[in-house]
């Protein structure tokens, strides 16, 4: 039976996080993460957000190693600091320790981000209705880890809220979960606590350079579907536009290359293998410009699709 | 320049992608992505093949796409500034001399 972090009491979770030679070892996706911190909101964060996560034995390989460590010197009393490491290496400055969370999720979509050239790395919220996924590329402030959030919770399976990961080398093009916590800032929190009320949220961590960030839990049976990939067919640049009446149109699939492109992490570093699973991604999909206001309406929109596709 | 013979710029390797009339091309060269027309496409295609000047592009092409009188009128007028364009991306080039 697999073993995951719910079967763990909390003092275990925060024992294994402070055991210097193991960690706590758990994967997400395709990836194994073994975490170090002695820091007690790395704990609860990951006791709440993780909890239906398979954990990895202590030998087991991981395919990256994230200390959060609290600062050094006078930071260990003043102003005290969450200070990160990636294999023995520190690829970011020090922030305060109370951000200490939100810094070890960004850690973590960083290591992917950074490392898993393997795949084309879109930033795009991805989910998936009858083996199809949606895809919504947006630059932050989109909208697009909101609408994720909302759409998760009407029906659609979580793939990921961040970081579309398409592998380069499979013929037949599927996108492969991540399934990470969903990110979400500012207003979105309160409203989608309102829009699902049974929706688990971390503690919100105020002050970050993203403003009031905190992470909403992936549902246990989007979780436990984590190794289920799924196939292209919709690419939906959605924008948020305050009031407006839902509108989708169609979008040229030449344009949509391009665009999707400069909201791919490593597209320029890939090459031709790059070119070639971007533009046969959106060879695969309906391409659409999508502008909303309320969740409701862009369930049903999205919704219309997969009866049209079905 | 209606005497100038241009080429594909050194190190240019062009991988095709099409869209009903939309046209998208990655210079594995250069690791740029450009989106093109038709017309753009089949200078860049004629290219391909080997030097060319004004004429020999437009009989190409004019050939590829079955092209009549005004139509080929208008490849003619289009080219020039065309292949400047394509100079400035550097995707093609002027041979000296």
């Amino acid at each position: 039976m697999t073993l995951r972090l719910r079967d763990l009491p909390a003092s275990e979770v925060a024992a294994r996080l402070g055991d210097a030679a193991n960690g706590l070892a758990l994967r997400s996706g395709a990836f194994g993460f073994r975490i170090h911190s002695p820091i007690p909101s790395i704990a609860a964060g990951l006791g709440l957000l993780y909890a239906d996560y398979p954990l990895l034995a202590d030998d087991a390989f991981a395919d990256f190693v994230l200390e959060l460590r609290t600062g050094t010197g006078l930071h260990r009393w003043w102003r005290r600091q969450v200070r990160v490491l990636h294999n023995g290496q520190r690829p970011f400055e020090p922030l305060p320790i109370d951000h200490a969370y939100p810094q070890l999720e960004w850690a973590m979509n960083w290591c992917v981000a950074a490392h898993a050239h393997d795949h084309l790395l879109l930033h795009a919220a991805v989910l998936e209705r009858e083996d199809l996924a949606l895809i919504l590329p947006a630059p932050p402030g989109s909208g697009k880890s909101t609408l994720c959030a909302g759409l998760l919770h009407r029906g659609w399976r979580l793939l990921t809220d961040e970081l579309a990961m398409i592998p380069l080398a499979e013929p037949v093009r599927r996108i492969v979960p991540l399934a990470r916590p969903v990110s979400l800032k500012n207003e979105s929190v309160e409203l989608l606590r309102r829009y699902e009320p049974s929706a688990v949220f971390n503690e919100i961590t105020h002050g970050t350079v993203k403003g009031s960030v905190t992470h909403m839990k992936v549902p246990r049976e989007h979780v436990e579907r984590m190794d289920q990939t799924a196939r292209p067919r919709w690419l939906v640049f959605p924008r948020y536009v305050p009031g407006a009446a839902p509108s989708l149109t169609l979008r040229s699939k030449a344009d949509s290359v391009l665009e999707l492109g400069r909201n791919a992490f490593n597209y320029l570093l890939l090459g031709l293998d790059g070119f070639n699973t971007l533009a046969d991604i959106v060879d695969a999909c309906d391409c659409y410009d999508f502008s909303y206001s309320q969740l409701d309406d862009a369930v049903a929109v999205f919704d219309g699709l997969v009866r049209e596709a079905v | 320049m209606p005497d100038s013979v241009w080429r594909l710029a050194p190190r240019v390797d062009l991988h095709w992608r099409r869209w009903d009339a939309e046209w998208v091309v990655f210079d594995a060269g250069s690791g740029q992505t450009h989106k093109t027309d038709t017309l753009t496409a089949m200078t860049l295609m004629v290219l391909e093949d080997g030097p060319a000047g004004p004429p020999a592009i437009q009989d190409a092409i004019a050939r590829e796409l079955e092209l009549g009188d005004d139509a080929l009128a208008d490849v003619a007028a289009r080219l020039p500034e065309l292949l400047a364009d394509l100079g400035r991306l550097g995707l093609a080039e002027t041979i000296a001399g």
